[in-house]
C-alpha cells in the first residue's frame, strides 16, 4: 500500500442528516468520484476549528481521506492509499 | 463487605484493527502501526497476523522488518485513535458511571452495582462488546475481577475477542503458575532479582517469607507479595478524582543521528513550549528540571538539576536544559532529545514563582501565545528556533496544509 499526500481543496456533495455528516461524492481533478461506502470518521480539533475526516472508497480499491473544516466549510482531500 | 466487580476492557490490536477497519485490504495481512523513516521509530501495534512472526509492541521497527520483511508498516495517526478511544469511552459510559480509561486502548468500569452473578457478568460484558462492536466495528476483549489487577490479569488470558470472569476462589489457582514476570509491576530487574532467590512463579512469591522481601526490596517487597497474592486496589476513578501528574516531559526521536547541536537545540525549544503549556494548563510549577539525550547506538544520558525557584516558563525551561545540554554533550550524533520537569506543585497560591518585572513580561507573551494556540492550534505561534526543525509534520503524518497559519516571533531571551 502506497500513500500518497495530498492537501487540495475538493468539491464535495454531502448529507447532513440527524446529527451526523456523510460525503456522497466529489470532484477532485476534473473527476467526480461516487462515494459507495465510509470505511471510517473521526474528528480532530486545530484551536477553535473542528475538523471532521473520512475514509472513503470510490469506484476503484483506493482509499481517499476527505477533510471537512467546519469553520471554513470546506472539503480537502488528505491524502489517497493506492491499493495494488 | 462484598467484593468489588471490576471490568477491564482492553481493545484488540487498537491502532492496527482502526487501519485495517479504514483500509479493509489490510485484513488479514501483518500489519504494523509504527515506525518510521529509516526503520528508526518502534512498534506501536503489530496486528495479530505481525505477532505471529514475533512481531511485538516496543520493538523497533528495524528488528520487525527483519523478522518480518513482508509487514505492512503504517505511519500511526494518534489524533484519530484518539478520538476513536473517545467515542468508545462514550460508549462505555452508557454502562457505567464509573469509568477511568488508563491508555487510549484501555479502561477500568466499576460494575459492582450492577452485577452480581457470573451469568450477569457475562451478559454485561458481552453487551458491551457488542455495542462497540456494532458502533465502531472493533473488537474488545473482557476480563472481570474483584480488583483492577485481577481484571487485567483476566482481559490478557483470553484474547482477542474473548470474556474472562475470575472469581476471588479461583485467583489464587490461576496465580499459582504464573510467572512472575508476567506480573503486573513487575519489570525485568526485579525478576531478575526474585529469579536468583528461586522465585520464578506467583505462588511461590505468594508463599515467601515477607520479611525476607522487605529486608531485600523495603516498601516493594510487601507490595509484590500482594501482586502475587492476587490483591490489588479496586477503585476506579473518575476524572476529577485522578491525582495530578508527578512529572511533565516531552521527547522526540530525529528521523537521522544529529551531530549538528543547532537543530538539536531547536527541537529542544519546541519540547520545551509543550511542556511549559502544559504546566501552564494544569496550573501547575516545577522545581526539576531534566535532560535526555540518546547518543548514536542507544547509549542514553539523563541530566537534572533542582532550582532555587520553581519554573513554569519556557524560556526558563530552556534556558536550564540548554545548560544541561552543554555539561553533558560529547559532540557524538544524537538520536532522540527529551525534556522534562518535576516536583511539581499547584502555581495557584503557592508564591512559588519569581515574579520579577522580566518574569512578569515573559508570562504575559506565553498568555499571550497560548491564547493565539488555543484559537489557530498548536503550531500557529512558536519560537523561531523551531524553524531549525524541518523534519516536524502534521500529526495526521500528512503535510502541513494551507489552512494552518505559521506565524513567528523573534526568539526571546528572557533572564
Amino acid at each position: 500500500m502506497k500513500t500518497e499526500k495530498l492537501c487540495e481543496r475538493i468539491e464535495v456533495i454531502a448529507l447532513f442528516q440527524k446529527g451526523k455528516l456523510s460525503p456522497i461524492k466529489f470532484r477532485w481533478k476534473g473527476r467526480t468520484h461516487r462515494i459507495h461506502r465510509i470505511h471510517g470518521d473521526w474528528a480532530t480539533q486545530e484551536g477553535i476549528t473542528r475538523f471532521h475526516h473520512f475514509a472513503v472508497a470510490s469506484d476503484g480499491p483506493d482509499i481517499y481521506e476527505l477533510s471537512y473544516n467546519e469553520s471554513t466549510y470546506v472539503w480537502q482531500i488528505e491524502g489517497i492509499s493506492l491499493i495494488g | 463487605m462484598r467484593n468489588k466487580i471490576i471490568f477491564h476492557i482492553d481493545m484488540d490490536q487498537f491502532f492496527a484493527a482502526i487501519e485495517m477497519r479504514h483500509h479493509p485490504h489490510l485484513k488479514g495481512k501483518p500489519v504494523v502501526v509504527g515506525g518510521g523513516p529509516g526503520d528508526r521509530g518502534i512498534v506501536t501495534t503489530a496486528s495479530y497476523e505481525a505477532r505471529r512472526y514475533g512481531l511485538r509492541s516496543g520493538m523497533s521497527a528495524y528488528q520487525a522488518r527483519r523478522l518480518c520483511p513482508q509487514a505492512i508498516f503504517l505511519t500511526p495517526n494518534i489524533h484519530k485513535y484518539v478520538d476513536i478511544s473517545r467515542r468508545i469511552l462514550q460508549r462505555m459510559r452508557e454502562f457505567a458511571e464509573r469509568v477511568e480509561p488508563t491508555s487510549v486502548d484501555e479502561a477500568y468500569l466499576d460494575m459492582s452495582d450492577r452485577v452480581q452473578t457470573p451469568a450477569e457478568i457475562e451478559q454485561l460484558a458481552m453487551k458491551i462488546k457488542r455495542r462497540i462492536l456494532q458502533t465502531e466495528r472493533l473488537i474488545a476483549t473482557v476480563g472481570v475481577g474483584a480488583n483492577r489487577l485481577v481484571a487485567k490479569i483476566a482481559s490478557g488470558m483470553n484474547k482477542p475477542d474473548g470474556f474472562t470472569f475470575l472469581p476471588p476462589d479461583r485467583v489464587i489457582d490461576v496465580f499459582r503458575d504464573m510467572p512472575v514476570g508476567d506480573l503486573h509491576g513487575v519489570g525485568r530487574a526485579t525478576q531478575a532479582q526474585l529469579e536468583r532467590l528461586g522465585i520464578r512463579t506467583a505462588g511461590q512469591l505468594a508463599a515467601y517469607p515477607l520479611d525476607i522481601l522487605r529486608r531485600i526490596f523495603g516498601k516493594w517487597g510487601e507490595e509484590i507479595r500482594q501482586i502475587a497474592l492476587g490483591q490489588g486496589q479496586d477503585t476506579v476513578m473518575v476524572p476529577e478524582e485522578l491525582p495530578d501528574e508527578k512529572s511533565m516531559g516531552h521527547e522526540h526521536t530525529f528521523s537521522q543521528d544529529l551531530s549538528n547541536p543547532a537543530p538539536l537545540l531547536g527541537r529542544l525549544h519546541l519540547l520545551c513550549e509543550r511542556v511549559a503549556r502544559r504546566l501552564r494548563d494544569a496550573d501547575m510549577i516545577g522545581q526539576v528540571v531534566t535532560l535526555k539525550l540518546r547518543y548514536q547506538g542507544f547509549i542514553t544520558r539523563f541530566h537534572g538539576r533542582k532550582l532555587k525557584d520553581y519554573v513554569q516558563h519556557e524560556t526558563v525551561i530552556y534556558n536550564v536544559a540548554r545548560i544541561l545540554f552543554q555539561e553533558i554533550y560529547d559532540h557524538r550524533p544524537v538520536r532522540l532529545v527529551g525534556v522534562n520537569v518535576s516536583n511539581l506543585t499547584s502555581a495557584s497560591g503557592s508564591g512559588q514563582l519569581t515574579l520579577f518585572p522580566t518574569g512578569l513580561r515573559l508570562m504575559k507573551i506565553s498568555k499571550a501565545c497560548d491564547q493565539i494556540k488555543d484559537r489557530l492550534g498548536e503550531k500557529a505561534i512558536g519560537y523561531a528556533s523551531g524553524i531549525y526543525d524541518t523534519g516536524s509534520r502534521s500529526s495526521s503524518g500528512y503535510p502541513r496544509s494551507s489552512h494552518r497559519k505559521n506565524l513567528l516571533y523573534r526568539p526571546f531571551h528572557g533572564p
